[in-house]
């Protein structure tokens, strides 16, 4: 093949314009540590990096809410332990008073303890934690029992949190179940009643008493069996939050990120590439590099 | 005395053999020179020996079918790399930043509020989240309509520049015409006239049908004639369409005004036309639906809850009726902007501000397939069109390389027929100074033989 003056120039004018483009690539992705910047640089790697950000953030939001849901839910465990403990004191107390050894005196003194006992319980049914009252229900802004009659303004309900995607849990229990307002035995008022059989000195009543104390203690404690549950589930989500969270940072990291010694090594390349190209453009028999002569 | 005009026909000859090798040394580096080779022949005829050489012509080296393939192959270059030229901006802004991390901190802030609606900076992080998300939407939109008005811009600059140069096509083919029926040499012209071509030929497809007058037909499509044969242009005309704005490229076919945008199979025109009306439009449109997708979407939700005091109805975003424009037009509904109280966490206004099942359904609409006719998610939406934006970018930068590749061989191809070797020209230059010297000495000897013959006279 005939073999112009200007092919040769044009060789030499690509070769280092073809050589400055892959050192600018190459630069680029060493500096940014980023393989895919933008949507061309690989289409289906950029789908699914930006399907693995949103993953994540998705998993770091989970991750947030199991938190703070397992927070809410032991507070709501430990405010049941204390209750469920007062009750089991209130037992012990009206398991002695109904014994007739007693003389009036001491069971109106046994009848404030008792009354100290409902007060735990009842500050225990009006627990906060993190600025909601864990046994409202959705009406969790206010404390859900009245401090002197006891009676229940939350909605019964359990509020829910979602802790993945189309995956909600209960956090807490109901108040209303739980502690008996409108079902089931009313805690706060068979301690009330317990303090006032103890006032009225009778030992028949406060007898009588007791299936109600032990109902409520189950009461409490089938709560807590549940929390527990509750508790285990979301240590489960957040355990697998942080996972899902890790794993969408690798994938996304594999797809978009360059190899630290792969893009290195690619520089390196490239600027010898493009000194190799200047090089042999400074030996063409034409000082200058401008083209034509075709 | 025929002795001395054999050597002074030699010397012009020789003469005009060394101009011609030297006009190629000096023009080595002009764009659009093409090679000559000067062409001699033998003088007078024998009994008598002959009378020399004389310089016949100067003659340009071209291969018509090669000029030919160039025109063809500039023009799907010019294409491709005006495509790829005006795509470079859409793919940016669909790059790591912006929207989609818009969406996704919107989404995280919603999770966020539905944890504690009753908490005053969960939404504050909503409102302004949504906000950003809106304005990211108003920014893809303003830099694809910016990348769309940046082609019908750059149309209009192309078709002045197309006009220009076939003006010159028409006046150079003119000029050569004359030239050359007065007998003049007119090889410069044609190369000027040919450089023009090429240059036309990678802004628009054209071809092109030489006359044996000089004269050169332009056509556009193989159909109107922008050069005609008697040397009048027929000059393109751009204007944006008044329904659209797009500009459209028109020429006058048979005394009418034809759009003819749609002839321009090649060349920059085509190119920066299949951008605008391809993936630019394309990124407008997936925009527009998608802001539309994910604005509808939680209005529905936000509209039908209740807020901190219990109000209802309002909606989260300001959206268009319908997709056209969505992008564009989005933004924080005035109904809640700056008024974190209205955002609707709650079903039941009796369990405020504790009520967060609203927030859930907020919240449940990042996992729902809301976008694409109820078919993706809005993060997986977004994800499928940067993924077809990213794809038809990616398709137009390696037609660039391939295209270019081609232009490339090509054009070394015509290089190697008609550019300059110096070396040739060198080469040439010695072998005419040597046939100059030759009829130099030829006089010489023609001289001492009139000399010796006058000196037998005295």
């Amino acid at each position: 093949m005939r073999v112009s003056d200007g092919m040769v120039q044009d060789l030499g004018q690509r070769a280092i314009a073809n050589a400055r483009a892959r050192n600018a690539t190459a630069t680029s992705i060493a500096s940014s540590g980023m393989r895919v910047q933008k949507p061309s640089d690989d289409p289906v790697a950029f789908a699914i990096g930006r399907r693995d950000t949103a993953r994540e953030q998705v998993a770091v939001a989970s991750a947030r809410t199991s938190e703070y849901a397992m927070s809410v839910s032991i507070g709501a465990d430990q405010a049941l332990a204390e209750a469920g403990d007062a009750l089991a004191r209130a037992r012990e107390l009206a398991v002695q008073m109904a014994s007739g050894t007693y003389t009036a005196n001491e069971r109106t003194f046994a009848a404030s303890a008792a009354r100290e006992l409902r007060l735990e319980v009842l500050n225990a049914a009006n627990r906060e934690v993190d600025g909601t009252y864990v046994f409202g229900g959705y009406r969790d802004g206010a404390p859900p029992f009245d401090a002197t009659t006891g009676a229940y303004s939350g909605d019964g309900l359990v509020k829910q949190v979602e802790v993945a995607p189309f995956l909600r849990l209960p956090v807490s229990v109901s108040g209303a179940t739980t502690f008996g307002a409108g079902t089931g035995t009313d805690v706060l008022a068979t301690l009330e009643a317990l303090a006032t059989a103890l006032d009225a000195n009778d030992p028949t009543a406060v007898q009588a008493l007791l299936p109600d104390i032990d109902t409520s203690a189950q009461q409490i404690n089938g709560a807590r069996v549940d929390l527990g549950g509750q508790i285990r589930g979301f240590d489960v989500t957040l355990a697998t939050a942080e996972l899902v969270k890790d794993r969408s940072a690798a994938s996304r990291a594999q797809q978009l990120e360059a190899d630290p010694y792969r893009a290195y090594s690619d520089l390196v390349e490239a600027e010898r590439a493009l000194q190799a190209a200047v090089g042999v453009a400074s030996r063409l028999p034409f000082p200058g590099l401008v083209g034509g002569g075709r | 005395m025929s002795l001395l005009n054999v050597g002074a026909n030699g010397m012009s000859a020789g003469t005009f053999g060394a101009n011609v090798a030297s006009q190629g040394a000096s023009n080595v580096a002009t764009e659009g020179y093409t090679r000559r080779i000067a062409t001699l022949a033998p003088v007078g005829p024998p009994p008598a020996g002959g009378n020399g050489a004389r310089a016949v012509s100067s003659q340009r080296v071209i291969d018509t079918f090669v000029e030919k393939r160039v025109l063809g192959v500039r023009a799907s270059a010019g294409e491709a790399a005006a495509r790829a030229q005006a795509l470079t901006t859409v793919d940016e802004i669909f790059g790591n930043s912006g929207l989609g991390v818009q969406l996704d901190e919107f989404q995280a802030a919603i999770a966020e509020m539905s944890t504690r609606p009753g908490e005053f900076a969960p939404r504050v992080a909503v409102l302004s989240t949504a906000d950003a998300l809106a304005r990211a939407f108003n920014e893809a939109s303003r830099r694809v309509t910016e990348a769309r008005s940046d082609v019908n811009g750059k149309l209009i600059d192309e078709v002045g520049t197309i006009n220009e140069r076939l003006t010159q096509i028409a006046q150079l083919g003119t000029e050569i015409s004359k030239a050359e029926i007065d007998g003049r040499e007119a090889s410069d012209l044609r190369d000027r006239r040919d450089q023009y071509v090429r240059d036309v030929s990678s802004q628009i497809s054209i071809t092109t049908i030489a006359r044996d007058d000089g004269q050169l037909t332009v056509l556009l499509g193989g159909r109107t004639e922008l050069v005609s044969r008697d040397g009048r242009t027929n000059l393109l005309s751009a204007s944006p369409d008044p329904a659209t704005g797009d500009v459209r490229v028109t020429a006058i076919q048979a005394g009418v005004s034809v759009d003819v945008t749609s002839y321009a199979a090649g060349g920059t025109v085509a190119g920066l036309v299949a951008a605008r009306d391809g993936a630019l439009t394309t990124a407008r449109t997936r925009l527009d639906q998608l802001a539309f997708d994910v604005a509808n979407a939680y209005n529905a939700v936000q509209s039908t809850g209740f807020d901190l005091d219990a109000g209802t109805g309002n909606d989260l975003f300001d959206v268009p009726a319908t997709a056209t424009g969505a992008a564009e037009l989005i933004s924080l509904s005035a109904s809640v902007a700056g008024q974190p109280r209205r955002l609707a966490a709650a079903q039941d206004a009796t369990a405020l501000p504790g009520d967060n099942r609203n927030a859930l359904a907020l919240q449940a609409l990042a996992s729902s397939t809301t976008a694409s006719g109820g078919t993706r998610t809005a993060s997986d939406a977004f994800a499928d069109v940067g993924t077809e934006i990213g794809t038809l970018v990616r398709t137009a930068l390696r037609d660039r390389d391939y295209t270019d590749d081609a232009k490339v061989q090509i054009e070394n191809l015509r290089s190697s027929i008609s550019g300059v070797s110096l070396d040739e020209e060198m080469l040439n230059m010695t072998r005419y100074q040597r046939a100059y010297q030759g009829s130099l000495e030829v006089v010489r000897v023609a001289d001492e033989m009139l000399s010796t013959l006058l000196a037998l006279r005295r």
